[in-house]
């Protein structure tokens, strides 16, 4: 008994805190959900599920979902591709560099706000560097505002906020490669197999744990970021305010906790399932 | 003659690497360049068109600028020394349970652990307002204390998901070695396991400072006076609606930036092993 009393000691600290700022905060956020909570309005009043319905009936709600799914999976599908390619491309130590092109290439990942600026002044549409190449290249005619475009706005971001992201996927798929037994592709080529087999039947399937938690963990990320946020300040008409920027509004602009809180709810209800996705292939026994 | 057509099908397969490698790089490095580039010219010439990467008429005016401000300094100061505050704070904390997870086998360990991981999944938005509330009751919000507290959201799950793969790394017939040679556990800890395990709790710990350092939701809403902000969102802010100073606002970036990128660079190995350590292997 007095040997398990210490080993409590352990874990007291970690969980007192994370009780504090996470377990009590996301249990009273739900509760909240049931509650209609303005300020000024001095009294909490229980109106059980009227704030989902108002959310529900709400057309900006549905148009920041739709803006949440379309921006989670615009980055979700390029960064997860760059990654494998990356990835890829970087696990061959026989080739000369590789180890350099490693270390370069991660860089991005350290730097949070100072990227973002760059990337706004970069896709400036009069003074940006990115309107000039893509005009030499011929890819574009004139020069476009990426980030003052309703209708291109959250493509921009994307292109942005892959830049800060495609570094965790490939560490992460390249630690996946690398943990991938040499003698199967050894096997493989006494059988005669080419690339393209070797890549579908071998590294991609080996691949696949890997992979799943690397792009669950990302999804969850992508989100819950605030950098279309911070790009374009949530302006052109909501068109790059996902649901984070959403409920972020709702709290500390427009004063409605009880829907924020019934929209942040939500959000973390469909956190839960790319969570549980997560969990599950983790494989730790319960 | 087969030999040499195979020799000259890698090295075109090679090139091809390399052209995807570096295109990758010049992604990697527009911006930083663009914002490098911006930060040593004129006014006139970077609001000029169409815009080049040649510098005509170097000048440092950008830089006297920003570190003639005194709220940048403030800022900086302000990030650096909440940034360490809780990185301190999450390897104590984190490295204990980290050791306990790692050590000791009981009932309920692993849900235990998975909560932990839970943790680090849940949505900042789904906690931000009665988090906003606790603090404000305790007084709090407006105080470096408030970001020391809130960075443990950021913080602590991953550290101690790392830290627990550091111990784990020390075998545990090595303190029990020690354990026999009359060492008491504690002993045997500060002695034995702590000193084998420094390198990886040294990443742990700039990982957490980073982390930190770089954040700034959690920055913009818990702090609201000028000289407690941090440095991330002192950027934004200076950014103005209508006008930005884009010399400056590049400056600033840059002497924020080049610091982290060192730092990130000399710890990169161990931050890769323990991110993927129990991610991938499971």
């Amino acid at each position: 008994m007095a040997k398990s009393l210490k080993f409590f000691l352990f874990f007291i600290p970690l969980f007192t805190i994370l009780t504090a700022v996470v377990g009590y905060p996301l249990l009273s956020t739900i509760y909240l959900s049931f509650f209609e909570k303005k300020i000024g309005a001095g009294v909490t009043k229980f109106i059980f599920l009227s704030n989902y319905i108002q959310l529900i009936k709400d057309d900006t709600f549905w148009f920041v979902l739709l803006n949440t799914f379309t921006w989670t999976i615009l980055n979700v599908a390029l960064t997860t591709f760059v990654g494998i390619l990356l990835a890829v491309l970087l696990s061959d130590e026989r080739m000369k560099g590789v180890k350099f092109f490693r270390v370069l290439l991660i860089i991005p990942w350290a730097i949070s706000i100072p990227g973002a600026m760059a990337w706004i002044w970069l896709m400036n549409g009069d003074y940006g560097f990115l309107n000039e190449i893509l005009v030499s290249l011929g890819i574009i005619k004139q020069y476009v505002a990426w980030l003052a475009e309703p209708d291109i706005v959250l493509f921009s971001c994307t292109i942005a906020n892959v830049w800060f992201s495609y570094p965790y996927m490939t560490v992460m798929l390249l630690a996946g490669l690398q943990s991938i037994p040499r003698e199967l592709y050894d096997a493989s080529a006494i059988d005669g197999v080419n690339k393209f087999q070797e890549f579908k039947y071998i590294t991609i399937p080996q691949l696949a744990p890997a992979l799943l938690v690397a792009v669950a963990l990302y999804t969850i990320w992508t989100m819950n970021t605030f950098i279309p946020y911070v790009l374009v300040k949530g302006g052109l008409g909501n068109r790059a305010v996902t649901l984070p920027i959403y409920i972020y509004n709702l709290f500390f602009k427009i004063y409605d906790f009880g829907r924020g809180a019934a929209a942040a709810t939500l959000l973390f209800l469909m956190n839960l399932l790319l969570a549980i996705i997560y969990l599950r292939s983790l494989r730790i026994e319960w | 003659m087969m030999l040499r057509s195979r020799k000259i099908s890698k090295i075109t397969k090679n090139t091809f690497k390399y052209i995807l490698l570096l295109l990758f790089t010049g992604y990697a490095f527009l911006p930083i360049l663009w914002m490098i580039l911006t930060s040593i010219r004129t006014p006139a010439e970077y609001f000029s068109r169409p815009p080049t990467l040649l510098v005509k008429n170097m000048t440092l005016e950008s830089y006297v600028k920003v570190l003639s401000d005194p709220r940048f300094p403030q800022y900086i100061f302000n990030s650096f020394a909440i940034a360490i505050a809780s990185a301190i704070l999450t390897i104590l904390i984190s490295s204990l349970a980290g050791y306990g997870f790692s050590r000791f086998t009981f009932k309920g360990k692993n849900l235990l652990f998975l909560s932990v991981v839970f943790c680090q999944l849940v949505p900042i938005m789904a906690i931000m307002l009665p988090l906003y509330d606790w603090m404000s009751q305790l007084m709090l919000i407006d105080t470096p204390i408030s970001l020391i507290i809130a960075y443990f959201i950021i913080t602590l799950p991953l550290s101690t998901w790392m830290s627990r793969a550091a111990f784990s790394k020390v075998p545990l017939s090595v303190e029990e070695a020690a354990l026999i040679d009359g060492c008491s556990r504690l002993k045997a800890i500060f002695k034995i396991v702590l000193p084998l395990a420094l390198p990886s709790l040294a990443a742990i710990f700039a990982f957490c400072f980073i982390q930190a350092w770089n954040e700034y939701v959690l920055a913009m809403t818990l702090i609201n006076s000028t000289s407690k902000r941090t440095i991330q969102v002192g950027l934004m802010l200076y950014k103005g609606e209508y006008f930005t100073d884009w010399g400056a606002l590049m400056a600033a970036s840059t002497i924020v930036s080049l610091p982290i990128i060192l730092i990130f660079i000399l710890i990169q190995k161990y931050l890769v092993y323990g991110l993927t350590a129990g991610a991938v292997k499971g």
